[in-house]
Formats: structure tokens, C-alpha cells, sequence
């Protein structure tokens, strides 16, 4: 379990060097591609998320963190692929039409990446149709953020996309950003909403069991 | 009592002759003031808001004569007089320049260096890249910046922009406030919020180059708007938090921001500022410690919707001052949740300290009429400004 403790830990300081070293180092000494993400990557990454919860760390430890975890899964990943892992499911994530600010999107998905899942990151200021696209084309989960008061209520107008173009039913739809709620995610007819980015996983994973 | 001697009376934990200061926090939200044009705004206000003429070049980095349109708009509303004026750092040198335009985007960079798309049909602009993206890029904006201070910061032009300002404030038409970029707001504008947090672990020195550029700037040429008029308010804009907390830990505080806080605040309170105050946005329990120990007096615009409690915050700190903290969708909903609002923070007017104000820009979601019921009750509600102090105050100048 050393070098898997070692990852871990890596990506717990932030190491993003060390992190590829270790990762490299691991696999050629015979790790499994899984074990390394299961018993490093995501444990290092809700470690991450608990000590932000926590009010231990803020958002540039999380994401120096994020980034020695996708360094490492950078090395890791084709072999997951070899091994026919799948993935948790495939997630389109983007910030509400209108809306720039990306930093929360893109912390949740660092940490959905993180916590095994596969993400499509659509960026900014994403239309409705593009939405209802990956919908259409495979993705499990559509997640949107926004930041702003009057750009949180274009996120009705995708879930009212994705029910016009017979989708709905496919995906599970997750919010989040400053100015949400639960409450909100719920008027809206989304499915989840995750109040920070450590919390996304979870609530995501919670959703698909369900 | 004049407006500026109730200001200060009502930030200094006095006791106002009448009643506490009545002002706003932020200057408005234009799609606010249009819709107010439609629901009563004379035009002429409306259209002056934010001046009608371009800025005068002078005015490049001391901008005031815009804000007298913003300062008359909120003496109409009923607030009290505040004449604004924005001190702006010499980072906007670079000419504008189009990258590429075609049918759906125009691609530019801008005069502060930021590469933006903006997309013709909406009429939304995209960050593509920011200023700075390496240390080079900063060296170069300094260089131009050096250009930018010769030119713009000449002490005639300053002492042109200012003493009106002074006079102004001398016969008690009005307090100043003015409102400066600060240590986390700056790198944070030049690189974005992501790699600016990268730049913190990757690059600490050019985050202390950033922010000692911007002190040499404050001591040289602040120096000189600050020798003509003190303004009443100085506050400093970090938006340094959001509802989840603080966007860097204290020890980077105590690192990378407090050590020009500790050389910036003695050199405004030798110019006879006496209310320094910062701007944070959301929610920043966590780093009041820190700007306390750099000798701030205290903070807007209190963020409801981020969780800032500002009667909790009263409590844990008795002699920190405010600005801002009512609800701001309180006064978009109505009547009865102002009411409601004005009960939750009549504590802490009645403690003084506090100049109650909208917790951000007055959103458009508010109609004319709730706006001036907001206002009518907040001055009658100043009427118990400091009453838990005692005597009423002195003002001293």
C-alpha cells in the first residue's frame, strides 16, 4: 500500500509532479489501474472535499489538489480503458446561457473527474440545444451552474429542452452555483443540487442509486 | 446636521443629532435604473446616472465627474448626498485592438489586456485569456504602466479632478467616497480567479511583484488625490469571497495581502481618512481576524445571500463598522418583508457603527415604488441610529 498512501498523499499536498512520478512509478511495479483510482485518487479527492467542508483548506488548495489528481489520472487512464473500467457514468457540464463564471463549474468537475466519473466539459454560456445534444448522445447526467440571480432562471429553459426533446427521462439533471437552493432545483424539475463542489460526487452518486 | 457629519457620526458609534445616515452601499445597477426610467425616474437622471459624456481623458484613472449624475440620481431617491470618486490603478494602457470578426463574434483585446469574445447577436462577452498568463505578460504591463502613471497621474490634473470635491465636502454638501482595486482583487483580475490560485503555489513572486506595483502606485499617486481631499469612506475592493467562504485561507492572507494592507492603511490615516473599510462580497468570517489585525475598521456589503449574519457578527465583533447587510430581495418582494428586514438589523443600527444598505447592486427584479418605501422606512428606522450608545455625538473635524 505504499505507493497507493504516496498518491494519495500527493494529491492531498498538491504535488502534481510527485503525483505522475508515483502514478507511473505504481503501474510499473503492477498496480491496477483501478485500485490506483479507487484507493488513491478518489480517497485523496474526498479527503480534499472533507478538509473543504471542514473550512481546512479553500479553493486554491483544492485546486492544486484537483490538478496533482488529474496529472496522475492523465497516466492512469488509458489503462482503466485496457481494463474495460467504466466509468460512473458520463456527465455534460456547463455554466447556464449568459453566464461566464467558471470557476465553480470547474472545481465540480475536477472533483467528479476525481470521484470516477467522465466528464464533458462544455464550458461557458451553453445553450439549451447543446444540453439536450449531449443528452442526446449518450451523456447520464446534465449538470449546470450559474452564478448569477438573473441567470440561474435559464436553467428551467434547458430542463424544458431536454422534456421537448423526449430526453428528459435519459439523464439526471444536477445543479449548483452561488445563488441556488434546493428549493429551487426542485421548482425547476431538476433532480439534484450540490450546495459546493466537494459535495457534487455524492449527491450525483446518491441520485444514480436512486 | 449635515449629511457627511451624519455619516460620520453614524460609522463612528455616535449618536446622530436626527437620525443616522440614510445612503446606498453600491452605485446602481443599470438595467435597474432603466427599469426605473419606466416607472417614474425623470429621464434626465436616468440618462445621467453614470455621466452622459464619455469620460474625459484626464479622468482615466481619477474618475469623479460621472458620479455626480449617480449621486443626484440617489438624492431624488431620498438617499443621503455621497459623491463618489474611483481611484483606478494605470493598467489600461494597451490600445484596443480586433483579433478577428466574423459573422456571430468579434474577438478583442481589450485595453487592459484581456482577450474577450464577444458574441454579437446576445451581446455576451467571454474571457478567452486573460492579461496575464505568465510573468512576461506582467512585465510588460508594467512597462506601459509606467507610460500610463507620467501621463495620468500629473498633480495639476488630480488637484483639477479634486478640489471641487473638496470644496464640496468643506461646505457639507455631500461626504466622499472613494474606492480603490486592492491585493487580492488585482492579481485576481489580471489572471483569473483559477490561476491566480495556481500562481499563489507556482509563482509567489509575481503575485508580491503585482502588489508592490500596486502599493508604489497608491503611495506615489493615491498620495496625490488624498493630499486635496480625504475622502470620508475609503474602501477597498477584494472581492475576496463567496457563499462559501473566503476564496484564500488567512495564512495566504497573512502572506500574499496583509503585508501591503500594514503599509496602505497608516499612509491613508496620515491623510486624515477616517473609515477604511473593504469590500469582500460573500461570505469572509473567517478572514475578519486578518483584516482586523492590518487596521481596517470594517466591511460591505455584508452579504445576506452568502450567509453573513450581521447581527451574529455584531456580536463576535462589537466595533467593527458596515455598510450594506439589508437583504437585497427583500426589497424586491415588497412592503412586508422590508418591514421584516428593517427588524432584523434594527440591533445593530441601534448599536451605531452600521449604515444599513443593500447586500449588492439593487437587482431589476425591484419596482420604483418598493424602492422608495425601502428608503422612507430606512430613514425613519435611523432614527434610533446609535441609540444604545447614550449621548448624542459631537462631530469633530
Amino acid at each position: 500500500m505504499g505507493l497507493i498512501d504516496d498518491l494519495r498523499n500527493a494529491v492531498l499536498d498538491g504535488d502534481a509532479s510527485g503525483a505522475l512520478a508515483i502514478a507511473n512509478e505504481a503501474l510499473a511495479a503492477g498496480s491496477s489501474a483501478e485500485q490506483l483510482l479507487n484507493d488513491a485518487l478518489i480517497t485523496g479527492m474526498q479527503a480534499v472535499g472533507q478538509l473543504y467542508e471542514e473550512g481546512e483548506i479553500f479553493v486554491p488548495e483544492m485546486l492544486v489538489a484537483a490538478r496533482a489528481m488529474r496529472s496522475a489520472l492523465s497516466v492512469i487512464r488509458p489503462h482503466l480503458a485496457l481494463a474495460g473500467v467504466e466509468s460512473h457514468g458520463r456527465v455534460a457540464i456547463g455554466t447556464v446561457h449568459g453566464d461566464l463564471h467558471d470557476i465553480g463549474k470547474n472545481l465540480v468537475a475536477m472533483f467528479l473527474e476525481g470521484a470516477g466519473f467522465e466528464v464533458i466539459d462544455l464550458g461557458v454560456d451553453v445553450d439549451p440545444e447543446r444540453f439536450v445534444a449531449e443528452a442526446s448522445e449518450g451523456a447520464d447526467v446534465i449538470a449546470m451552474s450559474a452564478l448569477l440571480t438573473t441567470t440561474m432562471v435559464n436553467m428551467s429553459d434547458v430542463v424544458d429542452a431536454l422534456v421537448d426533446a423526449g430526453v428528459r427521462s435519459r439523464v439526471r439533471v444536477l445543479v449548483g452555483g452561488a445563488p441556488l437552493s434546493a428549493d429551487f432545483a426542485r421548482e425547476i424539475g431538476a433532480d439534484g443540487y450540490a450546495p459546493d463542489a466537494a459535495q457534487a460526487p455524492g449527491v450525483l452518486a446518491e441520485l444514480l442509486r436512486a | 446636521m449635515s449629511d457627511r457629519e451624519r455619516e460620520h457620526a453614524t460609522l463612528s458609534f455616535g449618536r446622530p443629532g436626527d437620525r443616522g445616515a440614510v445612503e446606498e452601499t453600491f452605485y446602481p445597477w443599470d438595467l435597474t435604473v432603466e427599469r426605473f426610467a419606466k416607472e417614474g425616474l425623470p429621464a434626465d437622471l436616468a440618462r445621467r446616472v453614470y455621466g452622459e459624456a464619455p469620460v474625459p481623458p484626464a479622468e482615466k484613472y481619477v474618475r469623479s465627474s460621472h458620479f455626480e449624475g449617480t449621486m443626484d440620481y440617489e438624492r431624488w431617491l431620498g438617499f443621503d448626498a455621497v459623491r463618489r470618486l474611483a481611484f483606478v490603478l494605470p493598467l489600461l494602457g494597451l490600445e484596443r485592438e480586433v483579433l478577428e470578426d466574423d459573422a456571430e463574434h468579434t474577438l478583442y483585446r481589450g485595453e487592459g489586456g484581456r482577450v474577450i469574445s464577444l458574441h454579437k447577436k446576445s451581446g455576451v462577452a467571454v474571457n478567452v485569456r486573460y492579461a496575464v498568463t505568465k510573468p512576461e505578460d506582467w512585465s510588460a504591463i508594467e512597462e506601459i504602466a509606467l507610460g500610463e502613471q507620467e501621463q495620468y497621474y500629473r498633480s495639476q490634473d488630480v488637484a483639477a479632478i479634486c478640489i471641487p470635491l473638496r470644496d464640496g465636502q468643506a461646505r457639507g454638501e455631500y461626504s466622499v467616497r472613494l474606492h480603490v482595486e486592492g491585493f487580492y482583487w488585482t492579481p485576481r483580475e489580471l489572471l483569473g480567479t483559477e490561476n491566480v490560485s495556481y500562481t499563489f503555489y507556482d509563482n509567489p513572486e509575481l503575485i508580491h511583484r503585482i502588489n508592490r506595483f500596486c502599493l508604489g502606485v497608491f503611495t506615489e499617486h493615491l498620495a496625490k488625490v488624498l493630499e486635496v481631499v480625504a475622502p470620508d469612506v475609503l474602501y477597498i475592493m477584494e472581492d475576496i469571497s463567496g457563499v462559501n467562504g473566503p476564496l484564500i485561507s488567512p495564512r495566504m492572507f497573512e502572506e500574499f495581502v496583509a503585508p501591503y494592507y500594514r503599509e496602505l492603511v497608516p499612509m491613508l490615516r496620515d491623510f486624515g481618512v477616517r473609515h477604511v473599510l473593504v469590500d469582500t462580497d460573500g461570505d469572509f468570517r473567517k478572514l475578519i481576524p486578518s483584516f482586523i489585525g492590518v487596521g481596517v475598521d470594517g466591511f460591505l456589503p455584508m452579504d445576506v445571500n452568502a450567509g453573513m449574519d450581521i447581527v451574529a457578527v455584531r456580536q463576535e465583533f462589537p466595533r467593527l463598522q458596515f455598510i450594506g447587510g439589508f437583504n437585497k430581495l427583500c426589497i424586491a418582494d415588497g412592503k412586508a418583508a422590508i418591514d421584516r428586514e428593517l427588524d432584523r438589523l434594527a440591533p445593530v443600527i441601534r448599536q451605531g457603527g452600521y449604515l444599513p444598505g443593500a447586500d449588492h447592486q439593487v437587482a431589476p427584479s425591484t419596482s420604483l415604488e418598493h424602492y422608495r418605501y425601502y428608503i422612507d422606512r430606512l430613514r425613519e428606522a435611523m432614527v434610533e441610529s446609535g441609540f444604545d450608545v447614550g449621548s448624542k455625538t459631537e462631530v469633530d473635524y
